[in-house]
């Protein structure tokens, strides 16, 4: 498999003499001289904070500039002014790590001038999600290159988010943005509010796979490598994080992704459109968006600029002296494009996330220093495109619901239980008797219970230190034996392993329907492996037999059902075998073909027919062993 | 002032030839018949609640009936009614035992592994050449016994494991050591040709390695057309191991002399199951010659067109081999 080579691209410790870090060597000194000598574009000059709004950072080392000493700097040349204003400033706004800011709620009002005082459109909550990573836990020769600004990349802009603009902001930095960290965080962020507007901000490593044209942000406790092949178990999926923003509650939801390959997250750009003015932010901030801005397409991006990446420079040079009190993310990205194209040639990427949840709005920042009356009109969430006022999937459609329900699948997987759920919820509230829907919400929930029953499991486990104990086994063939099926078909091949929730949802639609047309057990495998890795608890000596009774016995399954989910010309083929696990013997196959545009339910529903059928056939109900 | 006729309380009369209360038959079908009689009149003749009596009969006072049966394998049910036009009803149940002929048991099939088809870059036509093998030998009747190999190793071990484990429910628990060992290994291979696809098959005997049937088909590049080739081929391994059957004309030690040869499909190595009958027409109610609970077999050893030399492979089975013993292809 040829993929580039990962990240972020690491700034020399040394000016590189050769090869290709030359080109970066020349973009980076560039980029140290453009600010001081030529204000950034468009606009008119940046305009410097007056001296005296200069405050020292409490126990700081940088006190405040005096007036004589300004004019000496005066004299000495605007730049080394520009450089020391923007330092202080930067400081200033610093926030520590991992702690949350008062939320925007809690700070001083928001302002948004409204044409008209009847049209008054209600300010979302603006919230951020803002990661930067320097140091990854797995060092070493398979590990991740440190980087140099990403942390603080993050930190100077949590610090703006939140003061500039009454951001309640949560910072995720080095060790702390772990893959579980992270994810939780963006459920939560998906799953906490229904009118928000989410920022995400991400500056670390990144990698491009180009055979599944998938791309990753890489948490900081991920492996780059295991063995020779990529660890992408421990990396973040740009489809994960896709359905995450997908499922997100919230009105409006921006990434800005400080890293390499980001543009995958893409299928396209979107044209710039012609803004018309405060009317026009008044109607992009009440329809729901899903928007990105990233450094870079599908390339490395440069780590360092004048103590932030250059992408980073300019978001805050933007963030902080853009001329406008209210401007969009399409605003931030025309600049940001222009800048960074110019002083780096990377070309930085905007467009909407390719989502059902965007339906044409735009975030719309807000600066508080603004100094206009807050209005906050109280209304009901805009209409979503299908009438319903969540972020859901926009269309009842059965290929639609199949969609949502796959992400749904996706996200349990990915660890985002809560977004899941949203998504599963959405489709019940159109369709509440949507079995498949129903047996898709059973599942997470049982995904759920595994977690409470890991608990009891490490609660026992304590128990049994104290309570020596040894199970007395019943005899076996005392008892009819039931029949007892794991539904371990269809499967994805290896080589589509990006549909495996396909395959989930066929699984999840067969043991439905089974269950309800065979008198049979069917067992759940899907969390087998780490129930089998307490065999050594469950064998040893040490195990409490009453507390072992009171979270049940697990059935070995009889029978298997394995198969096959495959592509076609026309839809997809389905092939299932049923395996005895006594014998080996394959007792019965089945084959179905899905036509696109054909429920699965009803494929799965005929399936099932001549599973029952053929269960019967070959181990009767009542047949003695 | 007349008395009033006294009520019809007494029950039809149903006679019934053909069936005992339980027949156990190896046919796919049972035949029954028999007669029903009511000085009242008859309402209703039916065998498993399906009405005989004709509209025109109604209230005849007997009838003659007739019904062929189709059979499940296993245990089948059958109820014959009369009722009267009073309601008065008679009601007989017979049990009617469907069985396998012994040596038609599946379990008796030579028992077959598919690895995946190589080269391992065929990718998916691979996979769904794989799986259309595997429809197409599981396809009732079967003529081979599938089991399951690579893939699915891991989840039968993983089930064993977990029966053997202290977490598993001992009611349920599975029987272990019972797992079959493949006779033959199904090796395909598919070659990519300028315009579609050919597959080939050999058929390998796993005591030796010996290839005992090699075949091919050639498939155009399509879904459809490929599961219909590699369905063609598993046709073809099949009438390379017939089911044929015939009769032990000479017993020696453990060499026999069989009255079936090359010009009835007959191979070398092919391997029958020694059968105990009371004549050719009924070997189905004939019994396998068992060695504790193993079928006897005898392996072709050489070939004329009209008969054949085995050698009874079975370890102690000479002396239960007799000259009019049936032999069956497994």
């Amino acid at each position: 498999m040829s993929t580039p080579d990962n990240d972020r691209t690491p700034s020399p410790a040394t000016p590189p003499s050769a090869g290709g870090n030359v080109w970066k060597a020349n973009s980076l000194s560039l980029t140290l001289s453009m600010p001081a000598a030529k204000p950034p574009s468009p606009g008119p000059e940046i305009p410097l904070p007056p001296p005296a709004a200069v405050q020292p950072e409490p126990g700081g080392t940088h006190p405040p500039l005096r007036a004589g000493r300004r004019a000496a700097v005066v004299v000495i040349g605007a730049a080394l002014l520009l450089f020391a204003a923007a330092v202080v400033v930067y400081r200033q706004r610093q926030v520590s790590r991992t702690a949350a800011l008062p939320r925007a709620a809690d700070a001083s009002p928001v302002t948004f001038p409204l044409s008209t005082a009847d049209a008054a459109v209600k300010v979302p909550a603006f919230r951020a999600l803002v990661i930067g990573i320097n140091r990854y836990a797995p060092a070493g020769a398979d590990g991740w290159q440190p980087l140099q600004s990403a942390r603080a990349d993050a930190e100077a802009v949590a610090g703006v988010l939140a003061s500039d603009y009454g951001f309640s902001v949560q910072t995720l930095l080095d060790g702390d943005a772990t893959r579980a960290a992270l994810l939780n965080a963006l459920d939560e962020l998906a799953t906490s509010g229904p009118d928000g507007a989410d920022l995400i901000y991400f500056a670390g490593h990144g990698f491009y796979d180009e055979t599944l044209q998938e791309g990753y942000w890489i948490p900081a406790d991920a492996r780059k490598t295991v063995g020779s092949r990529p660890a992408k178990e421990d990396w973040l999926w740009n489809s994960t994080l896709t359905r995450l923003i997908n499922a997100s509650r919230a009105r409006h939801v921006l990434v800005l992704s400080d890293a390499c390959y980001s543009g995958s997250l893409f299928r396209g750009d979107e044209p710039l459109s012609v803004r018309g003015g405060q009317a026009w932010y008044e109607r992009a901030i009440a329809k729901p968006s899903r928007y990105l801005i990233t450094s870079g397409g599908n390339e490395p991006v440069l780590d360092s600029g004048a103590g932030h990446s250059v992408f980073a420079q300019e978001v805050l040079t933007f963030l902080t002296h853009g001329d406008k009190a209210i401007f969009s993310a399409n605003d931030l990205g025309a600049a940001l494009r222009e800048r960074v194209a110019a002083l780096t040639g990377q070309m930085v990427h905007m467009g909407p996330l390719p989502v059902s949840g965007h339906a044409g709005g735009e975030f719309v920042f807000i600066r508080r220093a603004s100094g206009q009356t807050p209005v906050f009109t109280p209304q009901a969430a805009p209409a979503a495109p299908n009438g319903s006022a969540t972020r859901g999937p926009d269309a009842p459609a059965p290929e639609k619901r199949r969609e949502s329900l796959r992400d749904a699948l996706a996200l349990t997987q990915a660890g985002a239980p809560k977004a899941a759920n949203t998504l599963v919820a959405a489709v019940l509230q159109q369709d509440g008797e949507d079995r498949l829907a129903r047996a898709v919400a059973a599942h997470i929930d049982r995904s759920r219970q595994q977690e409470a029953r890991d608990e009891l499991r490490a609660l026992i486990s304590q128990l049994e230190a104290r309570k020596a104990a040894i199970a007395t086994r019943p005899d076996a063939s005392a008892a009819e034996r039931p029949r007892v099926l794991a539904c371990l078909g269809p499967a994805v091949p290896q080589t589509h392993a990006d549909r495996e929730a396909d395959g989930l949802l066929y699984r999840l639609a067969l043991r439905a329907a089974l269950e309800s047309r065979t008198n049979l057990r069917i067992v759940e495998r899907e969390a087998l492996a780490a129930i089998l890795q307490e065999q050594n608890l469950g064998a040893s000596d040490l195990a409490d037999p009453g507390a072992r009774v009171s979270i049940g016995k697990l059935l070995p399954a009889s029978l298997l059902l394995l198969g096959d989910l495959l592509p076609t010309d026309s839809g997809e083929k389905i092939f299932l075998r049923l395996v005895d696990t006594e014998t080996t013997q394959i007792l019965a196959s089945f084959t179905a073909m899905r036509e696109v545009g054909q429920s699965p339910e009803s494929v799965t529903d005929e399936l099932a027919g001549r599973i029952a059928a053929a269960l019967d056939a070959a181990r009767p109900a009542q047949a003695a062993p | 002032m007349l008395a009033a006729a006294p009520a019809d309380r007494l029950r039809p009369s149903l006679t019934l030839s053909g069936l005992q209360t339980v027949t156990r038959v190896f046919t796919e079908d049972a035949y029954l018949d028999g007669t029903a009689a009511d000085g009242g009149g008859l309402a209703a003749v039916s065998v498993n609640g399906e009405n005989l009596l004709a509209a025109v009969d109604l209230g005849t006072v007997r009838t003659y009936f007739a019904r062929r049966l189709t059979l499940d394998l296993g245990t089948n049910l059958i109820e014959v009614a009369a009722a009267d036009r009073a309601g008065n009803q008679t009601i007989r149940t017979f049990t009617v035992i469907r069985d396998e002929p012994e040596h038609l048991d599946p379990k008796h099939r030579l028992s077959v592994g598919v690895p995946p088809l190589t080269p391992p870059e065929c990718g998916l036509n691979g996979v769904r050449a794989k799986r259309a093998m595997e429809a197409e030998l599981t396809r009732s009747p079967a003529r081979f016994r599938l089991l399951e190999r690579d893939e699915g190793w891991e989840y039968v071990l993983r089930e064993q494991n977990l029966s053997l484990s202290d977490l598993a429910d001992p009611s349920a628990a599975l029987r272990l050591g019972k797992m079959v060992p493949a006779e033959m290994l199904f090796m395909a291979r598919i070659f990519q040709e300028a315009k579609g696809l050919t597959v080939h098959l050999k058929a390998v005997a796993t005591e030796n390695g010996e290839i005992l049937f090699a075949s091919d088909v050639y498939s155009p590049d399509s879904d459809r057309a490929l599961d219909d080739a590699v369905a063609g081929l598993i046709l073809k391994v099949q009438q390379g191991f017939p089911l044929v059957s015939g009769e032990i004309l000479r017993s020696q030690g453990a060499r026999v002399t069989l009255n079936i040869g090359r010009a009835d499909g007959v191979t070398e190595h092919s391997r029958f199951l020694v059968i105990r009958a009371p004549s050719a027409a009924r070997l189905a109610e004939g019994r396998l010659a068992l060695i504790g609970e193993r079928p006897v077999q005898a392996e072709i050893e050489r070939l004329q067109p009209n008969s054949s030399l085995a050698r009874i492979v079975s370890p102690d089975a000479d002396a239960l081999v007799k000259e009019g013993d049936y032999v069956y292809a497994r």
